[in-house]
């Protein structure tokens, strides 16, 4: 694994990691979808 | 800390971004920091436009990102490169997958967040990779100095190969 000071980088992790990075990116899905269907945000900026 | 945002151009682009301190799975990797730190998520979606979004768009980004942070001393900014839907890459004919170009996006959104920082901010990445390209992951955190000890600990996690996170039920 990797140490540099800013970066953590981990080669080739267990299947029970990309599991869990699996279901994280379900999650962003979720999130998305949840985002889109947003009628109003805390505040618009026009640019 | 829960609210989200838009940015509309007048080109037709609109992009939404939100911060939301209810992600539960990297909190249990320190529990006893909690009271320490405010772990804020960070999501970023195109909403409208086909082309690629304009540099000024993140760089409005990241002033509020910042604007935001600064407010808040326990705030830790996290980022994960999601592998949703393509996205139109600045230069033509590159052919990488999602969440690599959106890495790539971040850390440019993160030189100017430092630029426009009044507080030392360090962007610790973290990367797994794998054979399978699109198991790949890539997650960005904004921390300040008096925050790094946490990152070491999240480092250990990462050795640990995520033990705590992936042991909860």
């Amino acid at each position: 694994m990797e140490k540099t000071q800013n970066k953590i980088i981990i080669e080739n992790p267990p299947k029970k990691v990309l599991d869990f990075v699996m279901k994280v990116q379900k999650e962003k899905e979720e999130t998305r979808k949840h985002l889109l269907e947003k009628k109003e945000h805390t505040f618009s900026i026009q640019m | 800390m829960n609210l989200s945002f838009d940015i509309n151009t007048h080109e037709g682009d609109k992009v939404i971004v939100s911060l939301s301190s209810s992600y539960p799975y990297l909190k249990d990797i320190f529990p006893a920091q909690s009271q320490e730190f405010e772990l804020v998520e960070v999501s970023i979606i195109r909403e409208k436009g086909n082309g690629p979004i304009k540099v000024e768009v993140f760089g409005r980004i990241a002033d509020i990102l910042v604007s935001i942070a600064e407010d808040n001393p326990t705030t830790i900014l996290f980022y994960f490169c999601d592998i949703v839907e393509g996205i139109p890459h600045l230069r033509t004919g590159r052919d990488i997958p999602s969440h690599e170009y959106r890495n790539y996006l971040f850390r440019l959104l993160f030189q100017r967040y430092r630029e426009k920082a009044s507080e030392h901010w360090s962007d610790i990445e973290v990367i797994l990779r794998s054979q399978e390209p699109l198991l790949e992951m890539y997650a960005h955190f904004l921390v300040r100095d008096r925050h790094l000890p946490l990152v070491e600990l999240l480092r250990k996690e990462v050795q640990n190969n995520f033990e705590t996170i992936t042991s909860q039920k």
